[in-house]
């Protein structure tokens, strides 16, 4: 019980001040003033707790953002990788362009497990934001596609499905027998 | 180090040599990749070529060499030798298209002499036993306008050509035939002959017949003999008082002098034979259809009278000048591959058990046989050497299949009345099992059991009409003629050159509905139409012949069928009136009419005239013409009259451009390209080539060459039009292209309609070098049209080349900077493979057409080329990616799977007990 009282009482000073004052011999046996730099972990775990408390908040916003606007950083990444694949056809290009258009497709399909844990007034907009950068990502990699003339958006494209004229007349005829 | 130095630097540069040797072996392999040939196990397997030799007009036995064989000669300027026994080819020799063989002799003395040719003749000596040529020699005809009238005459290596001059006598000029010395000439006095004078020749005589009334008068003038007089024999010494004219003067086959007269129209006829140097007339009369033949038996002249009833041949022999009977050699036979035969050569050889009589017959379906002692030893189907119409048909389901068919073709679907009829049906089936079992069911169906199709549809059966008025039916897998029926007194269209056109009304799929194929052609008395319906797959008449009673003027197949499933056909006669066969189809006929137009090409005026049905009432169809064109400008004459394959079909509507564009192929499906060739201005051979619609009359493109000439032939498909020609001015065989795009927008996605559309196409052209004379060209067809398109070339020199569309596809760039995908920069010339020659080694001669027909496979197409020679094989112009290879390794790909499928259990199985046992430590 006293522990905890003094601890809270000496919590309550400062740090790094020595007390030479109050001297009495019961004190002596007691309670000799910890060295300079020394901390009691209960102190220690006090001193965070009360950060958080403070800050916590702040903190909490802080992270959730970094989150929120990762996508957006590794879109120079990802503008780099681009560049290196290439634009021919063959195994790796199309293994990296394949792994550009399917991650933010995934991490967009996690979203809600991705800011289970955040909650807080930014929450809508940090979302938002993390959303806009898969977005981001997926144009970057569609446009990967387009340049590498993977997106069937030429007319050449749909030529197989393109179903033969029916006619309308039909004819016959040719040299005559007689 | 200089040494090293220097040789570095030449293994550097001959690396550079030979990555460019390797970057040409590379480019070169990847033309051979475009071909498809065949390895030698593979030789005959999908494949099969039958020789034929024509019609015969001469024959003869060879009984001089050691092998025995008969030689003849044929009306396809053909000479060949045929096993006896056998009767299949020893050799043949092919002469020289579109001549005659004058005569043919002197077998009989151990070598063979042919005369060939008018102006000048060729005469040529053969070896009897290869058919090597020995010799050959051109005689100068001094009047050429009398090249009808001259007889030859071979007789012991003297060769006489025979011309009687009118009103003076008959001039004999004789050569040495192996030689061509020319020995004498000699005149003997005939002044009796004139341009009226019906003369034959019976060497050594020549008899002539003067007059026609009861006085006349036959004449016979000693070729030979200066001194002779001229013999004369009075035509009522011969029939006695009351013959009637006309009278007709022909020789008897054999070696002897002997004529026959015909008197009272063909009712009768009598011989007039030249024993020792008097002519003998036979007071015997002999029938007016009989053929007849002379043979020498032991120096005793024996006369053979053919004559043909109901299917009944019987051969009289008779002593010539005693006209006794002579039973021993006397033949009756009957048998169906003989229809009124001629004896062409025969040889009665006196052997230990006594006299065999050999006899080679030609029927009127140019068949020949070899009759011995009354049996006919074989035959061959000699018709099949001119083929007029070639149809491909799909070969019907299997009885088993047929009662799965009609199992569920029946309209109701309740569930009770199914399961009884799966009850009853099964119940046949266990019935037609037992009796299979017990070997005493009947037999089902009067059909052959192979003859049913596979599971490809690749074993079809060829229907074959022939110009003698002869139906084959051939199956595809080995060539065997399954049935063959002839059709007397019917011919070909003559204008048509003598082509018969050949419908296929019903195909196999419609159990219980039999397949039909129709038969137009005329009459061979009136010219009038008949039609002949039969079941393609066992020859049977289905309505029999049936006499139109009027001339056809042009005809097609409707495309769409009655309930039956029949496609009726569309008759214009001559007076422009419309006509539909059969009956049944007329309310099919009238509901189509607003959508049918029929076009006629006349050949003589150059005009062209497209009729339209649209007026046409429920109960009467009426061509109405809507429009007319004249395309004969300047001495010009329509040769070619092209349409598409009918049954074609597009897959793909247009082709992507280098810069993933499309350009839209003009696919018109009632365009048609129509060949002028003629005399241009400048006195040059000109060619005029026009893309018609004929639906709407409109001219879509023309294009002149000039300084070319003829034989054009035309491929007309999809959107393109290939077409070989002879350059004058290069003196080569060139390929020209036409290709038509719609261009980069399709005008109508859905309908194409020849009124609607007034764009005219994009036309792109291309021409190339063909290093080879082109015979025929035809182009590969395909059930869906996926596969890539090749044509099929028939080249002079025998071989059948299977050329890819991309090697003569017009867009092939000049500029090799402006690369396509799958396009060929262009050469001038098309290379001729080896590997492309689908015949391999197998020569065709005389290509008279190519027919493709799809098979069940898209990747399959199955050519069947005829001429003097048929050739059947199958094509796979994209390689077959529809089915396995031959040698795929099934065992292998089992043995693998299960191996996998085994150790992946095995491994599950160890990898849970590992598992097991590392939770326990």
């Amino acid at each position: 019980m006293t522990m905890t009282a003094n601890s809270k009482q000496s919590s309550k000073r400062s740090k790094w001040a020595l007390d030479f004052a109050h001297k009495t011999k019961q004190d002596k046996s007691v309670e000799i003033p910890s060295p300079p730099g020394y901390t009691p972990t209960g102190s220690l775990f006090h001193n965070v707790e009360y950060m958080r408390e403070s800050d916590s908040n702040h903190l909490i916003i802080k992270k959730s953002w970094d989150l929120a606007l990762g996508p957006l950083k590794q879109v120079p990444m990802n503008l780099f990788i681009m560049y290196m694949a290439g634009s021919s056809i063959s195994i790796f290009p199309i293994m990296m362009v394949g792994m550009l258009i399917i991650r933010p497709v995934k991490a967009l399909f996690t979203l809600q497990q991705t800011f289970k844990v955040i909650e807080g007034t930014h929450a809508f907009g940090q979302k938002f934001v993390y959303f806009l950068g898969q977005l981001v990502n997926i144009a970057l990699a569609l446009y990967k596609c387009q340049s590498m003339g993977l997106l069937p958006t030429h007319a050449s494209d749909w030529l197989a499905f393109v179903e033969p004229q029916t006619r309308v007349e039909y004819s016959g005829g040719g040299f005559i027998y007689v | 180090m200089a040494p090293f130095a220097w040789t570095i630097r030449g293994n550097v540069n001959r690396f550079f040599v030979d990555a460019q040797i390797l970057q040409y072996l590379i480019v070169l392999a990847g033309l051979f990749n475009l071909s498809l040939c065949l390895y030698e196990d593979q030789v005959g397997k999908f494949d099969w070529r039958q020789n034929y030799v024509g019609k015969i007009t001469f024959a003869s036995f060879d009984t001089v060499s050691t092998a025995k064989k008969i030689i003849v000669a044929t009306e396809e300027n053909v000479i060949a030798a045929f096993n006896l026994k056998s009767g299949q080819i020893i050799w043949r020799r092919v002469l020289e298209k579109g001549g005659h063989i004058r005569t043919l002799g002197g077998v009989a003395d151990g070598d063979l002499i042919s005369v060939s040719g008018g102006v000048p003749a060729i005469v040529r000596a053969w070896d009897l036993a290869t058919g090597h040529i020995l010799n050959e020699w051109p005689i100068a005809e001094q009047n050429t306008d009398r090249i009808k009238d001259v007889k030859w005459h071979i007789k012991d290596g003297t060769l006489h050509h025979i011309l009687p001059i009118y009103n003076s006598g008959v001039e004999v000029t004789s050569y040495d035939s192996k030689t061509g010395e020319k020995l004498k000439t000699r005149r003997v006095s005939a002044p009796f002959i004139s341009q009226e004078t019906e003369c034959v020749l019976a060497a050594p005589y020549l008899a002539c017949l003067k007059g026609d009334s009861s006085l006349a008068l036959v004449l016979l003038v000693h070729l030979f003999d200066t001194n002779a007089q001229p013999q004369s024999v009075t035509i009522n010494t011969i029939f006695g008082a009351g013959a009637q004219g006309p009278y007709k003067l022909e020789s008897v086959l054999g070696e002897e002098p002997v004529i026959s007269i015909n008197a009272d129209n063909d009712q009768r006829k009598r011989i007039l034979a030249v024993i020792g140097e008097l002519p003998i007339p036979i007071q015997r009369d002999i029938a007016g259809d009989a053929t007849l033949y002379v043979v020498s038996i032991d120096n005793e002249k024996v006369l053979l009278e053919t004559t043909y009833k109901n299917g009944k041949i019987e051969i009289a022999a008779t002593d010539l000048s005693s006209s006794a009977p002579l039973p021993d050699l006397s033949v009756t036979l009957t048998h169906t591959s003989l229809q009124s035969p001629t004896i062409m050569a025969s040889v009665c050889p006196r052997q230990t058990k006594g006299i065999t009589c050999r006899h080679l017959l030609s029927s009127q379906d140019h068949s020949i046989s070899l009759l011995q002692h009354n049996k006919l030893v074989w035959t061959r189907e000699e018709a099949l050497a001119s083929i007029v119409a070639v149809e491909i048909i799909e070969l019907p389901m299997s009885d088993r299949d047929q009662a799965i068919e009609t199992e569920f073709d029946q309209k109701e679907r309740d569930v009770l009345s199914m399961f009884l009829r799966r009850i009853t049906s099964q119940i046949n089936q266990a019935k037609a099992f037992f009796q299979t079992i017990l070997d005493l069911g009947p037999q089902q169906s009067n059909q052959r059991i192979d003859l049913v199709r596979d599971k490809f549809g690749l074993h079809k059966m060829i229907i074959a009409v022939t110009s003698a008025g002869k139906l084959y039916g051939i199956e595809t897998r080995k060539g065997e003629i399954i049935w063959q029926l002839r059709l007397p007194n019917i011919r070909g269209f003559t204008k048509l050159s003598n082509t018969m056109i050949l419908y296929v009304q019903r195909g196999s799929r419609h159990f219980p509905h039999p397949p039909q194929c129709a038969l137009l052609a005329e009459d061979k008395e009136t010219g009038e139409g008949v039609v002949y319906t039969f079941n393609p797959i066992t020859g049977q008449p289905l309505d029999g012949l049936v006499k139109l009673g009027y001339k056809i003027k042009q005809s097609m197949l409707l495309h769409v069928t009655t309930d039956d499933f029949l496609r009726g056909i569309l008759i214009l006669d001559a007076r422009n009136k419309v006509h539909v066969y059969p009956d049944s189809a007329i309310a099919v006929a009238a509901s189509l009419g607003k959508s049918t137009y029929l076009f006629t090409a006349d050949q003589t005026t150059g005009i062209l005239s497209g009729f339209s049905l649209s007026y046409s009432t429920t109960q009467e169809l009426i061509a109405h013409k809507v429009w007319e064109l004249l395309l004969s400008p300047r001495n010009q004459k329509i040769t070619q009259v092209v349409a598409k394959n009918p049954i074609e079909r597009v897959h793909s509507q247009g082709r992507v451009l280098s810069d993933r564009s499309v350009l839209y192929k003009y696919i018109n499906p009632n365009l048609v390209a129509v060949v002028t060739e003629g005399i241009g201005h400048a006195h040059k051979n000109t060619l005029n080539l026009y893309l018609l619609d004929v639906v709407s009359g409109a001219m879509i493109f023309s294009i002149t060459h000039k300084r070319v000439r003829g034989p054009i032939h035309i491929v007309h498909s999809e959107n393109w039009l290939v077409y070989g020609y002879f350059n004058e001015k290069g003196r080569r065989t060139e390929i020209a292209t036409l290709e038509l795009y719609e261009g980069k927008i399709q005008s109508n996605t859905t309908v194409f309609s020849s009124l609607a559309t007034t764009k005219l196409p994009i036309v792109e052209r291309q021409a190339f070098i063909f290093p080879a004379s082109i015979e025929y060209m035809q182009e590969t067809i395909t059930e869906k049209g996926i596969t890539s398109k090749h044509i099929i070339v028939a080249l002079a020199n025998g071989g059948i080349l299977e050329l890819p569309w991309m090697m003569v596809d017009p867009r092939r760039p000049t500029n090799p900077e402006m690369r396509e995908e799958g396009v060929i920069p262009y050469m001038p010339e098309i290379p001729i493979h080896m590997d492309a020659i689908i015949n391999y080694n197998q020569s065709v001669s005389r290509v008279m057409g190519i027919h493709t027909s799809p098979s069940g496979l898209e990747s399959t197409c199955l050519v069947f080329v005829h001429g003097l020679d048929l050739f059947y094989t199958r094509v796979a112009p994209s390689k077959t990616f529809d089915v396995l290879k031959e040698d795929f390794d099934y065992y292998l790909i089992v043995i693998v799977l299960a191996a996998l499928l085994i150790s992946s259990y095995i491994t599950k199985k160890l990898a849970s007990q590992k598992a097991q046992k590392q939770a326990w430590k």
